[in-house]
């Protein structure tokens, strides 16, 4: 029940953030300019028109959880709200999982909402939508629940926003280029890098398998839903392990 | 029966210097703090500032650990949990959430210590702290005093035995501080158990029952009302334990 009156909460707050609006015009701008270059697509022009309309998206998606939840819990405990929290029977466990839930529920709304502008220039330039788009958003949602959840897990190990964007930021980069990783343990002929390429490859998240560029079936989708679930509750566990200790 | 009990408490801060990775260097925020404060009673704690008053109540609400000695909360060692909602805390400086609606941050605040209250309970609250607002005016068009008036309605909200209040006359112009007194004396009278904390004497001197002074974050002193029966008494006892 708390849980919920947290999460609900955050997300009352988090929409009625001015960043959140500047955020969505921001990906509104995109979504204009794609609708602008995919005049130039010729034949392929609706196909040209679904991903950038989909990179807007996840662009602003992406950008908005690193730096939310980036930013709010260390806002939090700055301006020492968090004591209003803590002064009240939450246990952290409710705290951290009921902030995660309402940062990810205002990011969801964001991405639908995204979509479905995304959609309506598609539709308006001949195109219509196909499963394929719905399950692509699905992708965008679990790709920015394990953005969240590591932010959240950086908020908690890091002592500044900064290096706490950074570093969600980095990892992010690093989930794009697991292929390469995987290759690089493979091919290096050094043994510490070999463990040192295999060892990032096994913690950062497979982002390249939530591709929105190329078709997936429902198996596929629900072994990435699967590896989303379990990676976001490593996180959150992790986070919680060194939230215990924190104290206001 | 004993609301709070301090037996031998010590916190201190580290702080691991920048120059030096491996020196950390520790300030003292109470030392061996051994206290007792029995229900509906009303408690001062006085100091200067730095004087640990601050520490003592976030160690009472339990947002820190003591690193020595143990702190009882109605008769429960820590982890407090569901015993905070028997507790009510007004902070130095009550950041309440801007984008919320009156009626959300007490909505928010009040099931977060477990309670459900009515539209009309908030609407209640909200004239018990003198503060006449609509229930969906956002809280970032408050002013400081209905900011502060705010901060006492989530304190009573959910009908807390005890009330832990930290400066709650800082900031406040001089009406605002008689009026602040006498909403702390209505709820004294109440029955409910209060600690105030305070580096205001004449306002501890009119409400307590008892106070403790802290120097340097030692309870050297604890004095009852008895002892400061005159106006200004409790002013030179103070003066003369700090000096």
């Amino acid at each position: 029940m708390k849980t919920l009156t947290l999460s609900y909460y955050t997300l009352v707050e988090n929409i009625r953030q001015k960043i959140f609006y500047v955020l969505i015009l921001f990906g509104v701008v995109l979504l204009a300019a794609a609708g602008l270059l995919g005049v130039i697509g010729g034949e392929q022009k609706i196909r040209v028109l679904k991903d950038l309309a989909a990179f807007a998206t996840e662009s602003i998606a992406l950008f908005s959880s690193i730096f939310i939840s980036s930013t709010f819990i260390y806002s939090e405990i700055e301006n020492k709200s968090i004591h209003m929290i803590f002064s009240r029977p939450v246990k952290k466990a409710t705290y951290l999982i009921g902030r995660y839930l309402g940062i990810l529920s205002s990011l969801s709304i964001m991405i639908i909402f995204m979509t479905l502008l995304g959609l309506l220039v598609v539709i308006v330039s001949g195109g219509k939508g196909e499963l394929q788009d719905a399950l692509n958003v699905l992708m965008t949602i679990l790709k920015i629940a394990i953005i969240t959840a590591l932010a959240l897990f950086f908020a908690t190990i890091t002592t500044s926003k900064i290096t706490s964007m950074g570093f969600t930021f980095f990892f992010w980069m690093l989930g794009n280029f697991t292929m390469e990783l995987d290759f690089l343990s493979r091919m290096a002929n050094s043994f510490v890098l070999k463990v040192f390429s295999l060892f990032i490859y096994t913690i950062v998240p497979h982002l390249h398998k939530f591709s929105a560029q190329r078709p997936f079936g429902i198996t596929e989708f629900l072994l990435i839903f699967l590896y989303s679930v379990i990676y976001v509750l490593l996180c959150m566990a992790a986070s919680l392990l060194l939230f215990r200790k924190k104290e206001f | 029966m004993s609301a709070i009990k301090f037996e031998s408490v010590s916190k201190s801060y580290r702080e691991v210097s920048i120059k030096n990775i491996f020196l950390k260097k520790a300030t003292t925020g109470v030392k061996d703090l051994s206290f007792e404060i029995k229900e509906g009673e009303t408690f001062g704690l006085l100091g200067l500032n730095g004087a640990g008053k601050t520490t003592t109540l976030k160690l009472i609400l339990g947002l820190i650990r003591p690193d020595k000695g143990d702190v009882s909360l109605f008769g429960k060692t820590p982890p407090f949990d569901n015993i905070l909602s028997r507790v009510g805390y007004l902070p130095e400086i009550s950041y309440l959430y801007k984008n919320l609606t009156t009626r959300e941050t007490l909505d928010f605040l009040s099931k977060l210590s477990g309670t459900k209250v009515s539209k009309d309970g908030f609407k209640k609250t909200l004239e018990f702290v003198g503060l006449d607002v609509s229930l969906e005016k956002k809280v970032f068009t408050f002013s400081k005093g209905m900011l502060q008036r705010l901060a006492v309605a989530q304190s009573i909200v959910h009908n807390p035995d005890m009330l832990i209040y930290d400066e709650p006359t800082s900031g406040l112009d001089p009406l605002g501080i008689n009026e602040m007194r006498k909403l702390i004396e209505t709820l004294k009278k109440s029955g409910k158990t209060i600690i105030l904390s305070s580096h205001y004497i004449s306002e501890v001197e009119k409400l307590c029952d008892r106070v403790g002074i802290l120097v340097n974050g030692t309870l050297v002193k604890t004095v009852d009302s008895r002892q400061f029966s005159r106006p200004g008494e409790l002013e030179g006892i103070f003066l003369k334990t700090v000096l």
